[in-house]
């Protein structure tokens, strides 16, 4: 094993080699790899997202000249080809499939689906970048007019095979990575041979294999040199992982249908190319050719634009690719027939990273970069690469740059490298493709409405109030619900916070290109706005059902959306939310939601009728969270506060509360319930100034408590703390300027031990730096006077400060409405 | 610092002045022809390193040092590893930088080690060689390493005592020199003399400045030959004394200014230099500017993977032990009880979740194995050849403490959260806690 590089020239013995100290049956091997070769129909070997596949791909076309060329590919998509390499479709695109099992011929509703109602949604992304060899076939193909087809299973087709799997939600199926690489690194012969060269993954494998070179390789070795790589992992990779991801199945479907197209085309078995990933080559001239019944109706496949970002976050059916930016440049060095386009790549690579960080404030130098480059070329020499990978450079820019460790030292690097090698391209699909129902409507609605919806930015101003208008505001309403990133509201009523002055919205509108993505996405949904913003609806309910909270707001959404029709649905929703969500703050959450919805429902349209179910539910929402209140009186520890700011949310309501029956004693009650079962201090504090702001609880009766607390053993003095930590929290400035509390305060800490004073400072202090900063001077002025350090009368000076404070609010008032008289005509 | 280059006469190979006659590139060099004085004179300012003979071969020995070969306690890596290394230079076939005897391929298997089974002839005869394994850890950072030695800069390993850096630096000097003796040892007392030159005194008062009268030191040996020169804990030495480095990296020249403007002695193509620093002095801070840019840093983190740590220290203990003639019994749960307590003392955290003060400062890798092996020697005299929890104990206690006093109260809680309750369920630590126990008392 002394050849300097690895590549594509000297790897058969290296294999061989291997495979005879694991016993592998070179014989067996050779056997397989000669059958390809010897093959009529040429079977070449690809992997995805490779530069090197992509020149073998672009090279083998140009020089056999096939009759037909059939690729991996999603079966019934062919439609799309010819979208796929018009020129002004750019890449990175995928193409989208989507199905929406609503007759649930797969049995997976409510499975896979919240509800037996809502259907099961399937998606599959097949993304392409500029060195994609599947792309380059294809205009390859196009440009040559040779017929081009996707053979392989389309999504409903891997769905019926993998229907028994999803079933059993023990199983996890990855259903859309079936060609994740994650397998090959099982096989025994693959991890010898990372072993062997240490080697860190596939990825770093097959790239200084077949990657590295590529550009010089002979056409017809470098096909054999992946041959035999190939034959060798598929031999020693498990066969129940092959069937179990479905990989055989699909390649007897492909065997179908490259039957089925000799047929079609008449042409000779040596004029039909088939390009796939080499594990499926190595296999495909043995494999018996089956076809599968699959749906099609539903099925919908388009094509979306795709970020070079996303294909390095995930790899999706294909497999992925840490660094597109990187492998684009690679390929145009490969286009351009550079000599040396790895190292070409890599001194770009390093100036443009120490440029960077110069510009960050480093101190970089040209000596820095010519030993980062230098570095990288000796790196590769010694992990056998002809020339330097993404690893040797990453790894050279480090070891020049970096004066330390490199986790800590190194960190502001992370960022540049990743913005250079990931890079943030979004790709761009041609005008020319249909669109499907729902981006026609999406389009249709807005122009109705006088809008254009592909104007870079706009701003709306809507009149609620105005019935044409508001129907407007519903529709934005709608693209908003269904997370399509164009209309976003900057102003108008805030109808859940209470916060209702106004009458107006103003809404910006801003067009980009990932929207017609998303609306294909949303298309398993329905095909217009409306039929998807209602299924999913129906879907967020189902899926929300415990949580009060989020029910009660897509209640208020639905509203918004002007489906006033549809309030019994989700009335019963709540109703049902109501049974099953056992949790304080959301219930209570929904309760604040429905009070503020209520007072609203004659403004959105709504029926008389529909208002007497509000209050009814209003009611029993009142019911359920005072019930749950006393579950609650030890809550977890860390979210003590929450709960007492729902508690104390509660009571403000419950005060202001005007057209609704409300019996408070119920309330009343669970409170004094929580008093008592409580062993939280903060809680019981808080729950003590619940009831004295209510005037349920005397300030004799709380320096009852307190003392109770004073006069106790140290363990349960210590809590006094957080006792007063709780009163003072909700009730504040209502509590702490009562010259009764102050007195007993005093007495605490004039009483108590210097150890068990420590133990409670910490909360003591928490509570008056929760205080407002003049109530905290307030305080501490009646504190001195309690001492009879000064004396002053402090009930004139705080009326002296409320008036000054409500004049200063009736200029703001005045000043404010003159604004919003100049912006939007009488209000 | 003025630095003039003296021309080169076509006679004299650049990289030496009339100092010493020329050494030939692909040979291994040849000692220089005039010794430097001897430290006969009893008013030699300092032993002097570079009295060490050059090696014959490239495969350095000492032979002039005073102890005979039977007293040595250690071996240099290339003595030790002699076989190893001929049969990789023997079946060596990748390119070589200049004055390299091995190519950086054959330098990392070197280091990492390597199944393949190397021919070694000596004699007529053939022996097949087993390269063994150096250092455990990422490859990655011994392929940056010795990248960087071959490069226009010099190495700085980095990172927290005990994780191997003199270790690396001795193997990789033993390697690509064949000699990992040109070593300074940076303290706060480290002066410049030590790193460039001297002075014979006697010689310099009866003579005056003369080529003869200069004691190299081993810097120089290291610039003429080709060789890499070794810098321990280079930051501990004061700050203008590190940066008498930056000339002799850049340049990589020194000049004897008492000897005239034109004397100049000049490092040949081979010559770098590998720096160690403890990453937990303030020393890697405090280090110019300049001198850092000369430098490529390596950072050698601890070992966090349980199993390679157990490796190392079992790998390492038997072979300090096979090298003094003894053959001692290390039982499996004897080591898991030793590599679990420095893992969970190194970091605070117990493996079933508890938390207690670490001890990081003294917690490395090289610490188990000493410790390992003294138990080892404490086992075979005064048990029954067989490493023993208590014996574990016993000398935690004793390396822990002595560092640092306060570090008993630390181990003290170690023992109440930790081992005491595992003592309930397991022989070993029952054994390990009664011996802590007994022993903890200072
Ligand atoms: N990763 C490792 N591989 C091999 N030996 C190691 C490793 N880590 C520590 N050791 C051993 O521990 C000791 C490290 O000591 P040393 O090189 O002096 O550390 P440092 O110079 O970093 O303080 C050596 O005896 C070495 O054998
Ligand atoms: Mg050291």
């Amino acid at each position: 094993m002394s050849d300097t590089y690895l590549s594509a020239a000297n790897l058969k013995k290296i294999l061989f080699e291997i495979g005879t100290s694991l016993g592998v049956d070179n014989s067996d091997i050779d056997a397989k790899v000669d059958k390809v070769k010897k093959s009529e129909i040429i079977y070449l070997p690809i992997r995805h997202h490779s530069p090197g596949s992509t020149i073998l791909v672009k090279k083998w076309i140009e020089k056999y000249e096939p009759k037909l060329i059939l690729v991996e590919g999603p079966a019934l998509a062919d439609n799309l080809i010819k979208y796929m390499v018009e020129r002004d479709t750019i890449p990175p695109i995928a193409i989208l499939s989507l199905f929406a099992d609503t007759n649930n011929t797969f049995g997976l509703n409510g499975i896979l689906s919240p509800d037996k109602l809502v259907p099961a949604k399937f998606e599959a992304y097949y993304p392409f970048v500029s060195y994609s060899p599947e792309l380059v076939a294809l205009s390859e193909a196009i440009k040559k007019k040779i017929p081009i087809h996707f053979i392989d299973l389309p999504l409903t087709g891997l769905i019926s095979c993998s229907s028994a799997n999803l079933k059993d939600p023990s199983k996890k199926v990855d259903l859309f990575n079936i060609e994740g690489e994650s397998i090959y690194n099982l096989s025994k012969f693959y991890k010898k041979f990372a072993q062997v060269f240490d080697f860190e993954d596939f990825n770093e494998s097959w790239e200084t294999l077949f990657e590295i070179g590529a550009n010089k390789s002979d056409i017809d070795e470098l096909r054999e040199s992946m041959l035999l790589f190939c034959a060798f992992i598929r031999q020693t990779t498990d066969m129940k992982i092959l069937k179990a991801n479905s990989t055989l199945t699909r390649e007897s479907y492909m065997k179908h249908n490259i039957e089925t197209y000799k047929k079609k085309y008449k042409v000779k078995d040596k004029d039909i190319l088939v390009i796939t990933g080499g594990i499926h080559s190595i296999a495909l001239p043995d494999t018996l050719p089956q076809s599968y019944p699959f749906p099609t109706k539903q099925l919908i496949n388009s094509l979306v634009p795709y970020s070079y970002y996303r294909i390095s976050q995930k790899s999706g059916y294909m497999s992925g690719n840490q660094a597109p930016q990187f492998y684009n440049s690679i390929w145009k060095k490969f286009t351009s027939q550079v000599e040396h386009p790895y190292s070409a790549v890599a001194l770009e690579f390093i100036t443009d990273i120490f440029k960077d960080a110069r510009v960050k404030g480093n101190v970089v130098s040209i000596s820095d970069s010519i030993n980062s480059y230098q570095g990288a070329k000796m790196l590769a020499m010694l992990r056998r690469r002809e020339e330097p990978d993404l690893k040797d450079v990453i790894d050279s820019i480090y070891m020049v740059l970096v004066k330390g460790n490199p986790e800590i030292e190194g960190k502001y690097l992370d960022s540049l490298i990743q913005e250079k090698s990931i890079g943030y391209k979004v790709g761009k699909v041609t005008k020319n493709i249909g669109r499907l129902p729902l981006q026609k409507d999406f389009y249709l609605q807005l122009e109705a409405h006088g809008i254009d919806p592909e104007e870079k930015v706009q701003q709306k101003i809507i009149n609620l109030r105005e019935e044409a208008e508001s129907k407007l505001s519903q529709l934005f309403w709608k693209i908003k619900f269904l997370g399509i990133d164009y209309a976003h509201r900057l102003l108008g009523p805030d109808i859940l916070k209470g916060d209702t002055g106004i009458f107006t919205e103003k809404w910006s509108l801003k067009w980009n290109p990932r929207i017609d993505a998303k609306l294909v996405e949303l298309s398993t949904y329905g095909a217009t706005l409306e039929e998807a913003s209602k299924n999913m609806l129906v879907e967020e309910t189902k899926k929300n059902v415990k949580n009060f909270g989020i029910i009660t707001n897509l209640l208020f959404q639905s509203l918004s959306m002007g489906y006033t029709d549809h309030f019994k649905d989700l009335h019963k929703e709540c109703l049902n939310s109501l049974e099953v969500d056992n949790q304080f703050l959301s219930l209570t959450e929904g309760f604040f939601n429905l009070i503020m919805i209520f007072q609203f429902m004659a403004m959105m349209g709504c029926s008389k009728d529909d208002m007497d179910l509000m209050e009814q539910l209003i009611q029993r929402s009142y019911y359920t969270c005072c019930f749950s209140i006393p579950n609650f009186a030890n809550p977890p520890s860390g979210d003590e506060v929450k709960y007492i700011d729902a508690m104390k949310m509660l009571a403000n309501t419950l005060i202001s509360i005007q057209n609704i029956e409300i019996d408070l004693n119920v309330y009343i009650e669970s409170i004094n319930t929580c008093v008592e079962n409580t062993s939280n201090e903060f809680i019981k504090g808080g729950t003590v100034g619940i009831l004295y702001l209510l005037n349920y609880m005397k300030v004799k009766e709380i320096e009852t408590l307190i003392y109770e607390y004073l006069n106790s053993i140290d363990s349960i003095k210590v809590k006094i703390g957080d006792l007063i930590r709780g009163l003072i929290y909700v009730c504040q400035a209502k509590l702490i300027f009562n010259q009764d509390i102050i007195r007993v305060l005093a007495k605490v800490v004039e009483t108590i031990e210097w150890e068990v004073f420590s133990a409670i400072l910490p909360p003591l202090r928490k509570a008056f730096s929760e205080l407002h900063p003049t109530e905290y001077d307030i305080f501490v002025e009646k504190l001195a006077e309690h001492y009879g350090l000064i004396k002053r009368k402090h009930a004139e000076l705080m009326d002296i400060v409320e008036e000054d404070v409500k004049n200063f609010f009736k200029i703001v008032d005045e000043k404010v409405k003159k604004i919003f008289e100049e912006w939007f005509g009488e209000v | 610092m003025e630095k003039k280059k003296v021309p080169q006469k076509s006679t004299t190979p650049k990289s030496f002045t009339k100092i010493t006659p020329p050494a030939s590139k692909n040979t291994s060099p040849s000692p220089p022809k005039k010794k430097p004085p001897t430290s006969k004179t009893t008013t030699t300012k300092k032993p002097t390193p570079a009295l060490r003979k050059i090696p014959k071969i490239s495969l350095g020995s000492n032979k002039k040092s005073s102890k005979t070969e039977n007293e040595k306690i250690r071996f240099p890596a290339e003595e030790l590893h002699k076989e190893e290394l001929k049969a990789l230079i023997q079946n060596d076939t990748y390119p070589k930088p200049p004055n390299w005897q091995l190519s950086p391929k054959m330098v990392e298997l070197f280091i990492t080690g390597s199944n393949e089974e190397f021919p070694l002839k000596v004699n007529g005869t053939q022996k097949k060689i087993k390269i063994s394994t150096k250092f455990y850890g990422q490859r990655d950072l011994i392929q940056k390493s010795i990248v960087t030695l071959a490069s226009e800069r010099a190495l700085m390993l980095i990172g927290e005592p005990g994780t191997a850096k003199s270790w690396l630096s001795e193997h990789l000097s033993a390697a690509i020199s064949g000699t990992s003796t040109y070593l300074i040892q940076g303290t706060a007392g480290t002066t410049e003399d030590q790193i460039r030159y001297s002075w014979n005194y006697a010689l310099l008062v009866s003579e005056g400045p003369s080529p003869e009268s200069l004691v190299p030191s081993p810097t120089i040996n290291a610039m003429r030959e080709g060789r890499i020169l070794r810098f321990e804990e280079l930051t501990r030495c004061p700050q203008e004394i590190q940066d008498s480095m930056i000339s002799i990296l850049s340049e990589k020249v020194i000049p004897i200014a008492e000897l005239g403007s034109e004397y100049l002695i000049f490092g040949i193509p081979g010559f770098n230099v590998v720096a160690s620093a403890n990453d937990r002095d303030r020393g890697v801070n405090e280090m110019s500017a300049a001198l850092k840019r000369r430098f490529n840093f390596i950072y050698i983190p601890v070992i966090q993977d349980k199993s390679l740590e157990r490796k190392i220290v079992l790998q390492r203990t038997n072979d300090l032990l096979t090298k003094i003639g003894f053959k001692i019994q290390i039982p499996e749960d004897t080591l898991d009880l030793l590599i679990t307590v420095f893992q969970e003392l190194r970091t605070g955290r117990s493996t079933s979740g508890g938390r207690f003060t670490p001890i990081s400062t003294v917690m490395s890798t090289s610490e188990e194995i000493s410790l390992l092996f003294d138990s080892a020697i404490y086992a075979k005299f005064f048990g029954k050849s067989e490493v023993q929890p208590k014996h574990v104990a016993m000398n935690l206690i004793s390396a822990i403490v002595k560092d640092d006093k306060e570090n008993l109260p630390k181990l003290r809680e170690y023992f109440n959260m930790v081992a005491r309750v595992r003592a309930n369920k397991s022989d070993t630590w029952k054994e390990f806690a009664n011996a802590f126990k007994k022993h903890a008392t200072y």
